[in-house]
């Protein structure tokens, strides 16, 4: 029999080094966000849309014209020095009224996008994490209003309560959020069934502290894409009513009415109709493809 | 089946009610009267016009009445042109709009179907950049910028197609495709999607390691299981063309009904503005209720599950 010595007894080396991640763990949204970067088109989109909108912010400061006044004296002036994407027939700046235009249109697809997130994510969040009798009363409300023409209706709001930027956004309140209620319920439900909600639920988590912690964080990505489609959806609204004549009330102006314009006077005049053209293009292009990329970078289903 | 029909059916009908009693309460709440542009008009005169179109009696008296003559499809006397009934005008127009809307349909269906199977089946290659970029392209230009530029390059300055109006074939062409776009760009996105879902499916995989044929594989299995979503947006492809309408037949002077429309905004003909979305919004409303029955013959599963909550 070997002797029992004490050595026998002393504590193996120990072997952290072999288990010690290396490297720093990546949350989801930097993994996400390293994702987006690789892809081009949708990076392309996205420093787009930062120099559209830092243009919408400054752009009409760096002329002294305001986008209503009227220099008579110079109308109908092609692009040059003075005027740098030159005047309309009462030789109002077309450079200010463009920037002025895509500041109006932006502001409208961002207002969209927040009643997006004060109506749609609210109504489907309680509609699906609630459930039940309230979640079919809210259900059969939306399969009404969905079959709705949001545009017939906001034309027709349009005609009674006059024109302007606040009646296109509160046409968009009635029935634009329609498609994230159900979209953020859809995704509520199948997020409420996970066993980290149920562990949350049975170590005493209040309902608020469960939608806010765990339900919303999860859904944001849905969330976040939608909107992406949201705003450029709402401006192209606006462009379709400024045709009609619907849109915002002159002088104020919006990249739609820019456009209307500028198609009415594009045989004489074609830059009237390029450089919104341009902007607008831009603009959808670039909210698409970040949009697409988005998607690309946040759904799990579209990883490769 | 039935019952998911009924179903389906009550919702179409309360919606319309609610469409109807929107327009209804909206009409009602116009700020100053339908005659208030008329000045010259005495006190006594317009009381006798207000008479004349019963706008003195109750207003829940005015509304049963409204809802009883939609009940019977008469949507009352243009404003504008008052000898003429809506349904008249609807009846003389409808029939253009709806001829450029199923060209429009048709063309742009099959071409988004085309560039969406193309792009899922090289997906991540140039072809797919290329029928994306196309997709893009056609949700970023307004129809009322393309259209006019159409018309003005091909049909006035090359003058290869007619520049305007609705008299033979040819006039077609140029108001369709300005309108196909934008279904171009969501039927080529909804299948490039769906066709992706299907190719990454496990009966694939069986297909694929029995050992049929890629075209087999494409054509039986890939196919016939991708194509099930486009249904689905039918609706929105409709909203799309109708609005459309409205733009493209006010750019080549088509008599349809969406000039009228827009003539009606213009020119403030109310019953005119009302009646025409109270029409459109059915016509809407039809196709959204055909299409989820449509989808419920095709997928089961859709039907199972509203049946059950």
């Amino acid at each position: 029999m070997p002797e029992i010595t004490d050595d026998l007894f002393a504590p193996a080396p120990k072997q952290d080094q072999q288990q010690k991640i290396t490297r720093p763990s990546i949350t989801y949204w930097q993994d996400a966000w390293r994702r987006l970067k690789k892809n081009k088109f949708a990076m392309a989109g996205f420093y787009f849309l930062i120099a559209i909108t830092l243009m919408a912010i400054i752009g009409p400061y760096l002329q002294k014209s305001g986008y209503e006044l009227q220099h008579l004296a110079a109308r109908n002036e092609m692009p040059n020095g003075a005027y740098w994407f030159g005047t309309d027939e009462f030789g109002r700046d077309l450079w200010v009224r463009l920037w002025w235009g895509t500041r109006i249109s932006l502001f409208i697809g961002i207002m969209a996008a927040l009643m997006d997130l004060c109506i749609g994510v609210l109504y489907g969040g309680v509609s699906a994490y609630y459930g039940g009798k309230i979640d079919d009363i809210m259900q059969r409300f939306i399969e009404v209003v969905y079959s709705i023409p949001y545009l017939l209706i906001t034309v027709l709001l349009i005609v009674m309560m006059g024109a302007g930027i606040w009646t296109i956004i509160f046409a968009y309140g009635i029935t634009g959020w329609i498609s994230m209620a159900r979209l953020v319920r859809g995704q509520v439900l199948s997020l409420k069934e996970q066993e980290y909600v149920l562990a949350a639920t049975s170590l005493g988590a209040s309902s608020w502290r469960i939608i806010t912690k765990h339900l919303i964080p999860n859904a944001l990505s849905f969330i976040i894409i939608q909107i992406t489609f949201t705003i450029p959806q709402a401006i192209f609204t606006e462009a379709f009513l400024s045709f009609l004549g619907l849109g915002v009330k002159v002088p104020l102006a919006s990249l739609g009415m820019l456009l209307s314009d500028g198609v009415g006077s594009m045989r004489v005049y074609p830059w009237r109709l390029l450089f919104p053209a341009l902007v607008f293009s831009l603009m959808m292009v670039s909210f698409n493809l970040l949009g697409d990329g988005l998607r690309d970078a946040l759904d799990p289903k579209f990883r490769k | 089946m039935s019952r998911f029909i009924l179903r389906r059916f009550f919702y179409m009908l309360i919606t319309f009610w609610m469409i109807v009693t929107v327009t209804f309460v909206l009409m009602h709440n116009l700020p100053g009267d339908p005659f208030a542009n008329s000045e010259k008009l005495s006190t006594q005169q317009r009381a006798l016009l207000s008479k004349q179109y019963g706008l003195d009696r109750p207003i829940l008296v005015q509304y049963e009445e409204y809802l009883l003559h939609i009940g019977q499809g008469d949507l009352g006397v243009s404003f504008a042109y008052p000898t003429r009934k809506v349904t008249d005008i609807i009846k003389e127009s409808f029939p253009a709009s709806a001829e450029l809307g199923a060209e429009s349909i048709i063309f742009s269906v099959l071409v988004g179907l085309i560039l969406g199977i193309t792009a899922a089946l090289k997906h991540n290659k140039s072809w797919d950049y290329t029928a994306m970029f196309i997709a893009i392209v056609g949700v970023s230009i307004p129809s009322f910028v393309l259209g006019p530029i159409l018309q003005y390059w091909v049909g006035v300055k090359w003058g290869i197609l007619p520049a305007a109006l609705w008299d033979g074939p040819a006039n077609r062409i140029l108001p369709a495709l300005t309108l196909s776009f934008m279904t171009i760009a969501i039927t080529a996105r909804m299948m490039r999607t769906s066709m992706l879902d299907v190719l990454n499916a496990d009966y694939i995989k069986t297909a694929r390691s029995k050992g049929l044929s890629q075209f087999a594989i494409i054509l039986r299995h890939t196919l016939r299981n991708a194509i099930l979503p486009i249904v689905t947006v039918l609706g929105p492809i409709t909203v799309n063309v109708i609005t459309g309408t409205l733009v493209v037949e006010q750019i080549f002077a088509i008599p349809g009904l969406g000039k009228y429309f827009v003539q009606a905004v213009y020119s403030n003909d109310y019953t005119l503005i009302m009646g025409l979305t109270i029409f459109y919004s059915l016509l809407l409303i039809v196709v959204m209720f055909l299409t989820d029955i449509a989808y419920g013959f095709i997928d089961p599963r859709i039907r199972l599950a509203k049946g059950r909550n």
